[in-house]
């Protein structure tokens, strides 16, 4: 099992790897495949403005995403956005 | 070498460039050289690499190698000892046009032998705003004096007409004349420490130990890297501009032992003059690189060779002359910083060995307000709130961030007391304190920002008028990591028109300030009597699920005041009834919040 973050793992499997949460083992996708974990995890997302502690002067189309493992509930990732805007997609090599 | 010799000397340059540092505050009279350390010193080599990078800003290290290189160019043949020479123009290598490089040739028995290079953001530059930083500017011609490189000392005798003409430039030319002699000091110290060290250990050893030390930084950066996984990290910035709304896109790739930027996707340059200079740039990312990757090794050129960075011409983070630049230190260098932070915050996270290295991102957000006005004496003054200094800690990946706990490109960062300005600046402080909720949420906490409210108190004209260069509003910048999220975003407001009539204001924050409240951003603005300017600035970003904070921790963040009990149960899912914690709704609350994270959430 190697490290690729706080909350993500690269296991080895039958037919290769998989990227999993650490916290559960949960299988999000093959490690080295053209989908990123990203694309296979719940996605919540919120505008920002709505959270406790934002001023009024945040801008409307602006979200957080949390990436959450589908098996446990667990947060794996989040970003703040444009909702319009792409994922951001970090990739450890192995 | 004897190793014993070569640690004395190696520890001597450090000491070369600190005792050069406290010349320069003794010398200088601007809060925000000696309050909000907005300088830096450092020793370069006779080819104008870094030698010895020193404390201060930390953008400025390499981008001062690239003006003493500059200097050399353009004085080949003509660099004599006790010469001195200025340069603070941005398209050449400094920042922006109101920190001014002053640079400095060592000379050892008339060889030219090492540089000492240092910097002030002086008290003006004669830009169409006062204090250097001009929102109002639409392009370089706008943003003051600018010089690619000048000798203002020419062996040993300063320049009077040069010295004269500069001053003839710029507001409150006595307390800019005070900065340059505050520079000029302090290379005079540093060149005579380096003298002293030379003289004692000969020429040969201190430039074997100059070498030696750039070629083991190089070595150990690489090997560093090595240790650390290959990959990519991505990081994303958002600059607000009047409506305009530009992007810093950073993807980092780590091969080997070698690191590239590349700012690919990054927007146009802008027409506001939050654009910056690929110089800057490259300072921009080496600010947290420094600390975080070589927070044990002597930050030099040798660190630097490993490092690659791309940067788009025509870009926000690689701008065109005649783009104007004067905020791009609060602007684009900040997000190029903030970006850099962010990625290499998640390559450390993502190593067994260094994750306790990693962070998220601090103090992501410069609010730069520069005030002007005549003081009670009748003297015009210009100097900055230097809150803009004080900033917030990023969490780790193993403790909260510090509460108004600095930044990461400048580890001496900090603030005036308030009764040192409010005996400068003719304003009275209502209040200034930790600004609650500010912190990034998680299980680790980003460190709280801060909020004043300030109103003119004592001016001869009435009132005062102040500069705002204050993006930042509209997003937040300063990076969660591994599900931590942001820090809070920036605020400014004016209040105007208070109807207290002529009795003291006694307003203790935000909620209570009377007047009608306007959201300002960018621009001069005139606070005049009745007035209150209410700025609270951004915390730090936090690390982790904040569902896997421990109650307790969060029992005590709300008991001082760091978490409101509304974010308490927003955020965290630790429910409060009466102020006390409620532990079974608690329960329940943080069961119902994961559900909702499976329930509400699609798949991408």
């Amino acid at each position: 099992m190697i490290r690729i973050s706080p909350t993500l793992v690269r296991r080895e499997t039958q037919g290769g790897s998989s990227i999993c949460c650490a916290e559960c083992g949960h299988e999000l996708t093959e490690a080295g495949s053209a989908s990123h974990w990203k694309d296979h995890a719940a996605l919540k997302s919120e505008p920002v403005a709505e959270l406790p502690g934002w001023s009024a002067s945040v801008h409307p189309d602006l979200v957080l995403r949390q990436f959450v493992c589908n098996g446990c509930g667990h947060l794996l990732d989040s970003e703040i956005a444009l909702s319009e805007d792409p994922f951001l997609y970090d990739v450890v090599d192995g | 070498m004897d190793p014993i010799t070569y640690s004395i000397i190696r520890h001597r340059l450090f000491r070369v460039v600190e005792e050069a540092v406290i010349t320069l505050k003794h010398v200088s009279g601007t809060a925000i050289t000696n309050e909000g350390h907005d300088l830096m010193v450092s020793l370069y080599r006779a080819d104008g690499s870094l030698l010895m990078g020193g404390v201060g800003f930390l953008h400025h290290l390499t981008s001062a190698a690239e003006a003493c290189k500059a200097i050399i160019r353009r004085f080949e043949g003509q660099i004599e000892e006790g010469d001195v020479f200025m340069l603070n123009d941005p398209y050449t290598a400094a920042l922006h046009t109101s920190d001014v490089y002053m640079l400095a040739p060592i000379h050892h028995e008339g060889k030219l032998v090492a540089w000492s290079a240092c910097f002030v953001h002086v008290s003006d530059i004669g830009a169409m705003n006062p204090g250097g930083f001009a929102p109002d500017a639409t392009d370089i011609y706008s943003e003051g004096f600018s010089s690619p490189g000048l000798k203002l000392i020419s062996r040993g005798e300063l320049r009077q007409d040069v010295w004269d003409t500069f001053l003839n430039m710029v507001r409150s030319p006595e307390m800019v004349a005070l900065d340059l002699r505050s520079l000029i000091a302090c290379n005079n110290v540093a060149g005579q420490r380096m003298l002293a060290l030379i003289e004692k250990y000969g020429a040969d050893a201190v430039d074997h130990v100059g070498r030696t030390l750039i070629e083991q930084s190089e070595q150990l950066l690489r090997q560093r890297l090595r240790e650390l996984p290959d990959g990519q990290w991505q990081s994303r910035q958002y600059i607000d501009v009047k409506g305009e709304t530009a992007k810093v896109l950073l993807t980092m790739t780590k091969r080997d032992d070698t690191l590239t930027f590349d700012f690919t996707g990054s927007s146009p340059q802008s027409q506001y003059s939050v654009n910056c200079t690929k110089w800057a740039a490259l300072g921009g990312l080496f600010a947290p690189l420094f600390p975080l990757l070589c927070y044990d090794i002597t930050w030099n050129q040798g660190a630097v060779e490993p490092i690659k960075m791309i940067a788009p011409e025509g870009s926000i983070v690689n701008c065109t002359r005649p783009a104007p630049v004067s905020v791009a230190t609060v602007g684009a260098i900040q997000s190029v910083n903030n970006a850099a932070c962010s990625a290499i915050g998640k390559m450390l996270a993502a190593s067994d060995k260094y994750k306790d290295e990693a962070t998220a991102v601090w103090h992501a957000n410069h609010f730069a307000v520069f005030m002007f006005g005549h003081t009670r004496e009748g003297r015009l003054a210009i100097d900055t709130l230097t809150e803009t200094f004080a900033g917030a800690g990023g969490a780790k990946t193993y403790g909260d961030g510090v509460d108004i706990g600095g930044e990461m490109p400048n580890p001496i960062s900090r603030m005036a007391n308030v009764e040192t300005v409010e005996g400068a600046f003719p304003i009275r402080y209502l209040f200034r304190r930790r600004m609650r909720d500010s912190g990034g949420a998680g299980r680790y906490r980003g460190g709280l920002g801060g909020e004043i409210a300030i109103v003119p108190h004592g001016c001869p004209d009435g009132g005062i008028n102040f500069v705002l260069s204050g993006k930042g509003s509209k997003f937040p910048m300063s990076d969660g990591l591994a599900g931590g999220t942001s820090g809070a975003a920036n605020d400014y407001v004016l209040f105007r028109g208070s109807e207290t009539g002529s009795a003291p204001r006694m307003e203790t924050d935000a909620a209570t300030l009377s007047g009608k409240p306007e959201p300002i951003s960018w621009g001069v603005f005139p606070l005049g009597s009745n007035d209150a300017f209410y700025l609270r600035w951004n915390g730090g970003g936090g690390v982790g699920d904040p569902l896997a904070r421990p109650i307790a921790d969060v029992v005590t963040d709300v008991a001082t005041r760091t978490v409101s009990e509304e974010a308490a149960e927003a955020l965290y899912g630790v429910v409060f009834h009466n102020g006390r914690p409620d532990e079974s709704a608690t329960r329940a609350r943080r069961e119902q919040l994961k559900a909702e994270r499976l329930n509400t959430g699609v798949h991408a």
